[in-house]
């Protein structure tokens, strides 16, 4: 767990973004989901996930719905609506870019 | 964007469906987390802690409230929900609080619209900042009235009027030939004064330049009230004519609602200035009041008069050598000395709100400190500062919301009941009226007293306390330091504007009672008065009506000296401290002629034989008026000593000889009388001086009359006397001497009773503030007191040390409270007539009721702290 990464301002949207590209999930999916991709090297705030989660409803790129889990619980899931779907890939493009340009600048220099 | 507001209005809608959810969401995050750990191995309740310290519901719910956008208006639903149960739970707090704010805004509220109509409203005619009244000015002092001559050049010559009119006295005349006689009184006003004031009449028209000519045919101008009153509104009363003192006079037109300039008349009639030029320069009787050009301002009509002025004094230096005029605003002369006095009551309530803000911050403090487990508690779980000062200042906001509607309610009932005592002691009194500007400066007055007593005690309260410290019992000693000192600066500051209310309310009352002490000069007591004018009957030649004037009140004095409980009775042309003297040039045979525009004026006075026996005047030489003193007997008068020793300085009085050069030649003086206070109870008595009824007949008077004993119907007794003395004469305005000169210093009266009043409201919340405040440092003391008493402690050193503490806090707020006032007399020196200067005596007595007080607030807390067990204290925490 020492080399933990803390996420850069604004990047935890286009993640969780990412990860209901795949299939809708709820706030704890998403948080184990995210843990699981980055190979535990990401670690979301748990207190931060949700504040989150509502911002991006509000905005419309993701949408609530009630569903029940495998093990019969209620559990609010996320899914992408179209909105969303463009946003991330906007959001992809535009970090690709800058990844891109920081990687480059950080080589040369 | 248009999603962003469908999603927060059902976030603000659905409020509560969407706070479950989330609930509900978080609450299946934590219980998936709670079984990652368990699976991990941990203990059921180790896995919970973890689960809930990793994921902070408290602060997480805050921040997706935030994150919804509806994060303020929802804490604000919440804190009021809160506030109303924490508010509930403490009615008595509650109670208290509320009805000492809506005290102070009631107070202020109602106040407040008196001063809107009275001070801050323009006078409620067309272009009011046109209005002004012009007076003539002597040695460049304004206020006097003016002269028929100099009204007429004013008004042909000036160029910065619109239009100038003039006003004489309101002149008494009974109203005839209905049922019942009614003693009125109509303006006497010229031509243009309906242009000045802006006004049509409601009915009718008002007279013209030609019927304002002597010898015109009598017309007059109804008020709209005694046109309702006698006449039942009926508008076909104009063009009709109505009896005046038995005479016929052509009602031409009724005003509208409303209008009563001058006030307290009952009508308007042509004043005939052109009939009143023979009186001449010297004869200063107007009133002027004008409509200026639009363009000419104060200053410049000033200008022009002073130039005017000039060349009236270069064409007749005898009569007009210092005399000038002096524009100003007609609402300054209407407002006159109400302004300072309003504006002593504005701040004395003003501190009165100050006070009762201390008191409740004081009792907020108490609340906080009881509270500091909650706000700790509360804390730990996630809740900002910011967060617990919002939901206090909720508490204080519903306070003041329970207080504005309380302070309306109160302020509109003090303005109902003062009603009546406004009507005679400030001007524009029937234009006041609680609208919406009164309420909404309730409200802001409340919102501002909110944040003065709100903001300290939530500070204090919603400071970060760590929960062990509150709960392990340390927290209490942690915060009781800055709290004392902070409820101590309360009561202080409480103590300090009592003082200031008490000592300026003490120094007042100390002044009229020395006012009602000081010697009169006559006997007041048992005395009645009553206004009687005669009028001639039908036929009598006007050569008769000297000596019909003089049978009458014979014959009235007569009938009222065979009233049972009547020891004598008199007749005098104005009544001592009821105004409308009479100020007369004259000079006294045998003295070298005054130098050039210097004058020589005495109060003079008409009355009959009794008047001094009435009155109890003493006669210091020579002898009264009596029935030797006929209209064809040598004319006498009577001086008083004030005039022999002013302008006989040195000569015997009696035998002397004056001349008013008012065609009835020169008078002997047969007697002189002690000095009385006619004009003002505050001044010394002037030189007077009494001329004989018998010999110079009035038609108005004010009959005087000594009983013995108060038999029932008295007046109704008078009304009779005097009804049969003369063809159904009416009386008017019955009272007793003591209520005339009451009602000649009512204003400052009234002033005195409010700052009273609310000096004792002052000092009950101070005694409550500072009883609060001792009990509560004794029970914070309880330990060391406990630990004192072990050691030995005798129960009287105990009883010391609270009254010392108590002391201690009443005097520093005395002493500030001295100083205070001492600055603000400093300060308005001269400008309040009624607080002047620094009473020693009235402070001195003032500081000892606020020391008693603190005794009574100290003597329980002290007393309990006494007998307080000492094992029982050692055990308190």
């Amino acid at each position: 767990m020492a080399d933990r990464l803390d996420l850069p301002q604004g990047t935890l949207d286009m993640l969780i973004l990412k990860a209901l590209a795949l299939e809708p999930l709820h706030g704890w999916g998403i948080s184990e989901r995210l843990q699981q991709i980055s190979d535990k090297a990401l670690q979301v705030r748990q207190g931060s996930l949700y504040p989150a989660l509502h911002r991006l409803e509000r905005r419309g790129w993701i949408e609530p719905e009630w569903k029940t889990t495998d093990n019969n619980r209620r559990a609010k899931y996320y899914a992408l609506t179209r909105l969303g779907r463009k946003q991330l890939e906007t959001q992809a493009s535009a970090w690709q870019k800058l990844s891109a340009v920081v990687d480059r600048v950080m080589k040369l220099a | 964007m248009l999603h962003d507001l469908r999603f927060r209005f059902r976030a603000l809608s659905h409020r509560s469906k969407v706070e479950q959810e989330m609930d509900e969401e978080l609450r299946f995050h934590l219980d998936q987390l709670t079984a990652k750990y368990r699976h991990r191995g941990s203990k059921p309740e180790e896995a919970i802690r973890l689960a809930r310290l990793e994921l902070g519901i408290e602060a997480t719910r805050e921040e997706c409230r935030d994150a919804r956008g509806v994060s303020w208006f929802e804490d604000f639903r919440y804190d009021l929900r809160q506030s109303l149960r924490q508010l509930g739970r403490s009615p008595a707090f509650t109670l208290t609080a509320v009805a000492i704010l809506a005290l102070g805004i009631g107070a202020n509220s109602s106040l407040y619209s008196i001063i809107q109509a009275v001070l801050l409203r323009p006078l409620p005619y067309p272009d009011p900042q046109r209005l002004v009244s012009v007076s003539a000015t002597v040695d460049r002092q304004p206020g006097a009235p003016v002269s028929p001559p100099d009204f007429v050049d004013w008004q042909s010559q000036s160029r910065s009027f619109e239009s100038l009119a003039a006003m004489f006295e309101g002149r008494p005349v009974n109203l005839t030939g209905i049922d019942e006689p009614e003693r009125i009184s109509v303006a006497r006003v010229s031509a243009g004064f309906f242009d000045v004031m802006g006004v049509r009449p409601l009915y009718g028209r008002v007279f013209s330049r030609e019927e304002d000519q002597p010898g015109a045919t009598a017309t007059v101008v109804l008020d709209y009230d005694l046109w309702r009153r006698r006449f039942a509104s009926n508008p076909a009363i104009v063009g009709t004519p109505v009896l005046f003192d038995g005479r016929a006079c052509q009602v031409i037109g009724v005003m509208p609602r409303g209008f009563h300039y001058p006030s307290g008349q009952d009508g308007w009639i042509p004043l005939a200035v052109a009939g009143m030029q023979r009186w001449g320069r010297g004869a200063h009787v107007l009133s002027v009041v004008g409509r200026m050009r639009s363009g000419a301002t104060i200053p410049s009509a000033n200008a022009e008069l002073a130039s005017l002025s000039e060349r009236i004094a270069r064409d007749h230096p005898q009569t007009s050598t210092g005399w000038g005029a002096h524009v100003e605003p007609l609402r300054d002369l209407v407002i006159g000395g109400s302004r300072r006095a309003l504006y002593i009551l504005m701040a004395a309530v003003g501190m009165l709100l100050l006070i009762g803000c201390a008191n409740v911050a004081g009792l907020l403090l108490a609340r906080g400190a009881a509270r500091s487990r909650e706000m700790a508690l509360r804390a730990s779980l996630g809740a900002t500062r910011g967060r617990m000062l919002r939901q206090l200042l909720t508490e204080s906001l519903l306070l003041a919301v329970g207080a504005t509607l309380g302070g309306l309610l109160l302020g509109n009932a003090i303005l109902t009941a003062a009603r009546p005592l406004l009507a005679t002691t400030v001007p524009r009194a029937d234009e006041i009226v609680w609208d919406g500007g009164v309420t909404l400066f309730s409200a802001a007055l409340a919102l501002v007293a909110c944040l003065l007593f709100g903001m300290a005690p939530a500070w204090r309260t919603a400071r970060a306390v760590r929960l062990g410290e509150v709960l392990g019992g340390a927290g209490r000693h942690a915060s009781a330091r800055p709290q004392r000192i902070l409820r101590g600066c309360l009561v202080v500051a409480q103590v300090a504007l009592s003082l200031v209310l008490l000592a300026a309310a003490g120094t007042l009352l100390k002044s009229v009672i020395t006012l009602l002490r000081t010697d009169m000069g006559f006997d007041p007591e048992n005395v009645l008065a009553f206004r009687v004018s005669w009028f001639p009957p039908a036929g009598l030649n006007p050569d008769q009506y000297g000596d019909a004037m003089t049978q009458f009140y014979d014959s009235a004095m007569e009938r009222l000296r065979s009233v049972p409980g009547v020891e004598s009775a008199a007749a005098v042309a104005t009544l001592p401290l009821s105004g409308g003297d009479v100020y007369v040039p004259f000079r006294i045979e045998g003295d070298p002629p005054l130098p050039l525009g210097v004058e020589q004026r005495v109060d003079q006075q008409r009355c009959t034989a009794d008047y001094f026996r009435v009155m109890r005047i003493k006669l210091l030489e020579g002898r009264p008026f009596d029935s030797r003193d006929t209209l064809h007997s040598p004319q006498v008068a009577i001086v008083n000593d004030a005039f022999a020793r002013r302008f006989l300085a040195g000569r015997e009085p009696l035998g002397q000889r004056v001349n008013f050069d008012d065609g009835h030649g020169e008078r002997v003086i047969v007697g002189v009388a002690t000095a009385v206070r006619h004009r003002s109870l505050t001044l010394p008595p002037r030189p007077e001086i009494y001329l004989s009824e018998s010999q110079w007949p009035s038609s108005g008077m004010s009959i005087v009359v000594r009983h013995s004993w108060e038999a029932a119907d008295l007046a109704e007794s008078f009304r009779n006397a005097v009804r049969e003395a003369g063809h159904g004469i009416p009386i008017a305005q019955v009272r007793t001497m003591d209520s005339v000169i009451a009602g000649s210093i009512a204003g400052r009266r009234l002033l005195t009773l409010l700052l009273v009043a609310f000096g004792a409201v002052a000092l009950l919340l101070t005694a409550t503030g500072l009883y609060g405040v001792i009990a509560y440092l004794t029970t914070q003391r309880t330990q060391e007191i406990g630990i004192r008493v072990a050691l030995g402690a005798r129960r009287s050193n105990i009883v010391g040390l609270v009254i010392r503490h108590s002391l201690a806090l009443a005097g520093t707020g005395a002493i500030i409270g001295v100083l205070l006032y001492a600055a603000l007399v400093r300060v308005f020196e001269g400008r309040l007539a009624e607080i002047r200067g620094t009473d020693p005596l009235a402070i001195a007595g003032t500081v000892a009721l606020l020391l008693l007080v603190t005794f009574a607030a100290c003597a329980r807390p002290a007393w309990q702290a006494a007998k307080a067990d000492p094992l029982t204290s050692l055990r308190c925490d």
